[in-house]
């Protein structure tokens, strides 16, 4: 068995170290020997992607503007990526990709249609929220760290499920929450290398995607991950500290 | 009187910062006189040819074979050395070279001056010239992304309306900003390859900005620099008056090229290693051309001058051979690591991650640069010390790279590290983030006596 994972718009999404959560994916089912493929979907791709094909869906971070090129790319997958989200296909979109899973953008008064899968907003502040943060992503997922970077806050209503509760940092969200958990779509704006520094999230990805194939699917093998949890160490340290 | 004032308060603070040990004194003398004279650097200037460089990666370099140039010309000049390239440390450098009356003797001044603050500088000065080394995606921390640093240069153009401007053509970003000035622009490029085996690159302008075509390339340098064309609306590289059309040999120190300037071409040598660097020289062959200096003494200064503060900087520990390459953003890595990626010797590398203002307090680019290169049999340092404030995650990344993590050490004592790389036969590359090249230094003049950052 193979697992397809498909980048989405890699030419317009794949900026301020989000490739690094792409790269983490495949290596880590690459370590264990498990077969994967990776595929690409550019912005200006005229077909829609082969949804039935997909097992793992990855949306990154870059520059949103009301280009010609994002709206059409946006309009084009609409309705087969509320399909692919609907019926369980798993997703990971971070920073600019979480808010354009939203209803709409707003760049400091210029909206931009989002892909309207999740029933969300997107308002630009004039400040960015920089730094460091963790959050509680419940029992199975532990405690998340990354390093927010973002202008964007998400309008969200309370029904919409975050991905956590922040322990240190600013949540992304109106209510101060972090993210969105919607059916098997992963959301949050932890810039650059989330999933590196988050392998129990990495693994839970995998894991429910290689399920939605084959239920019986045993547990994945252990990796070493002394250097995540340096990393993790390193940012919990700092974070207790300030 | 105030600009009398305001000298003599720049030149005792820098007095009192530096008999007191508290470094170079490059930005405070500035502050302070600044807010006793609020037009001080127009005053200052006025006189003066200032020369600003400006753009995300080469700067520092570029000035360095400005000043050559300028010595090659045979005319006087004084520089911002020491990496103050903001508004502050700028006017201290006019400030230390003006008499208590604001007069300075020098006919130019070669200013490195930050992006983000080149719309104000280039209002005050007046500048005779702008030059653009590149636009890549830096900092993201401070400056968004690409489109907000294009901004900010396109205003200091058009602060600048007698500036002649001197830009990369094959940055489809950079080249873009000779709609301000298509009467004043030179531009420079290349025509040859820049790396024997060069690395699959993110591009940070991959589309046509008018009509959102991919751009397609007859010849890709590094990053998205080129000679880029849009299929669609026939966007595409300017022609270049200043061009490396040739490279003859290459080693560990230097280059030999073919350059075109104007309508002659010339052999010269360019003395720093790293295909990037061939932007800088044609840079400043460039500038020469525009200032109506001869092309000889462009093709003097790049053949003499010698390598800047951490860029390419060779150091020699007590026999023991050494670089140190500044890396601060994706595609300034990615370079340093193609520079390493051609060596043919063995190497032992230290990577050090810091997360200051001045090194971007943002340590996820990283994970866009291509340490796989590194991975390589042949290209692999025998070594590798991760270090910094960041090394946690500089070790994570390298575990993802596919490294040999039994040859790698998370070490955060630099001299610990460079004791331990003595022990080793091979050279030693060290590449910093901004303050930890600050941080290295100082254990490296403890240890061995290099000179003090500001001299």
């Amino acid at each position: 068995m193979t697992l397809h994972i498909c980048h989405l718009w890699p030419d317009a999404f794949s900026a301020n170290g989000s490739a690094g959560n792409l790269r983490c994916l495949s290596r880590r089912l690459a370590w264990r020997g498990l077969e994967f493929s990776v595929s690409e979907l550019p912005l200006d791709a005229p077909d829609e992607p082969d949804w039935e094909n997909i097992d793992l869906l990855y949306l990154g971070s870059g520059p949103v503007s009301s280009s010609p090129a994002l709206r059409n790319a946006v309009s084009r997958l609409t309705d087969g990526l509320r399909t692919y989200i609907e019926n369980g296909g798993v997703c990971l979109a971070v920073c600019e990709g979480l808010e354009l899973m939203g209803k709409s953008i707003d760049l400091h008064g210029e909206t931009l249609p989002g892909l309207g899968i999740l029933d969300m907003d997107t308002v630009y502040a004039d400040r960015r929220t920089v730094g460091d943060y963790a959050f509680d992503a419940g029992e199975e997922l532990g405690i998340l760290y990354g390093f927010s970077n973002r202008a964007g806050l998400l309008r969200t209503p309370a029904s919409l499920p975050p991905l956590g509760t922040i322990l240190y940092g600013t949540g992304d969200r109106e209510d101060a929450a972090e993210g969105v958990h919607y059916r098997n779509l992963y959301g949050c704006h932890a810039h650059g290398p989330l999933l590196p520094k988050n392998p129990v999230l990495t693994d839970t990805l995998l894991l429910t995607a290689l399920r939605r194939h084959d239920p019986d699917f045993p547990a994945l093998v252990p990796l070493d991950d002394s250097p995540a949890n340096n990393a993790r160490a390193f940012i919990a340290d700092r974070l207790q500290k300030h | 009187m105030r600009l009398f004032l305001a000298l003599l308060s720049a030149r005792l603070v820098r007095f009192l910062l530096r008999v007191t040990h508290h470094g170079g004194g490059t930005a405070l003398p500035g502050r302070i006189a600044l807010s006793i004279c609020p037009d001080l650097l127009r005053r200052l200037s006025a006189p003066v040819k200032t020369i600003l460089v400006t753009g995300t990666n080469g700067k520092t370099t570029t000035c360095r074979m400005v000043e050559q140039l300028m010595q090659e010309a045979g005319v006087s000049y004084f520089a911002n050395r020491g990496g103050a390239n903001l508004l502050q440390g700028i006017v201290t450098e006019f400030a230390m070279h003006a008499s208590l009356f604001g007069r300075i003797r020098e006919n130019y001044a070669v200013i490195e001056c930050d992006e983000g603050v080149i719309p104000q500088v280039s209002l005050y000065t007046d500048p005779t010239a702008i030059l653009v080394t590149n636009i890549f995606a830096d900092q993201a921390d401070r400056f968004g992304d690409v489109r907000n640093t294009l901004s900010a240069i396109r205003s200091g153009l058009r602060n600048a309306p007698h500036a002649l401007v001197c830009l990369n053509a094959d940055c489809s970003l950079c080249a873009s900003l000779a709609e301000e000035a298509p009467e004043r622009t030179v531009f420079f490029g290349m025509e040859t390859p820049l790396y024997r085996r060069p690395a699959q690159e993110r591009s940070d302008a991959a589309h046509c900005p008018d009509c959102g075509t991919a751009y397609t390339y007859e010849l890709r340098t590094y990053g998205h620099l080129g000679d880029w064309r849009c299929p669609n609306c026939g966007r595409a590289r300017p022609e270049a008056s200043v061009a490396v059309t040739g490279i003859l040999t290459r080693d560990m120190d230097a280059f030999r090229v073919t350059m075109r300037i104007g309508q002659d071409s010339f052999e010269t040598g360019v003395r720093i290693p790293g295909g990037y660097n061939l932007y800088n020289a044609a840079s400043t062959a460039a500038l020469g051309l525009a200032l109506g200096f001869p092309a000889e003494a462009a093709v003097r200064a790049l053949d003499y001058f010698r390598c800047g503060f951490g860029r390419m900087e060779k150091l020699d520990l007590n026999g023991h051979p050494a670089r140190m390459i500044l890396v601060k953003n994706p595609a300034g890595c990615n370079q340093a690591l193609n520079f390493l990626a051609d060596l043919d010797e063995p190497y032992q590398l230290v990577l050090c991650l810091n997360d200051h203002t001045g090194d971007g307090t943002d340590p996820g680019w990283i994970w866009d640069v291509n340490f796989e290169t590194l991975t390589e049999p042949d290209s692999r340092p025998a070594f590798v010390y991760c270090s910094g404030i960041r090394s946690a995650e500089l070790a994570l990344r390298l575990q993802y790279a596919g490294f040999d993590m039994d040859a790698l050490r998370i070490e955060d004592d630099y001299n610990t590290i460079i004791q331990a790389m003595l022990e080793r036969p091979e050279p030693i590359v060290i590449l910093p983030s901004y303050t930890a090249m600050m941080d290295f230094r100082r254990q490296l003049s403890t240890s061995f006596g290099l000179r003090a950052f500001w001299e």
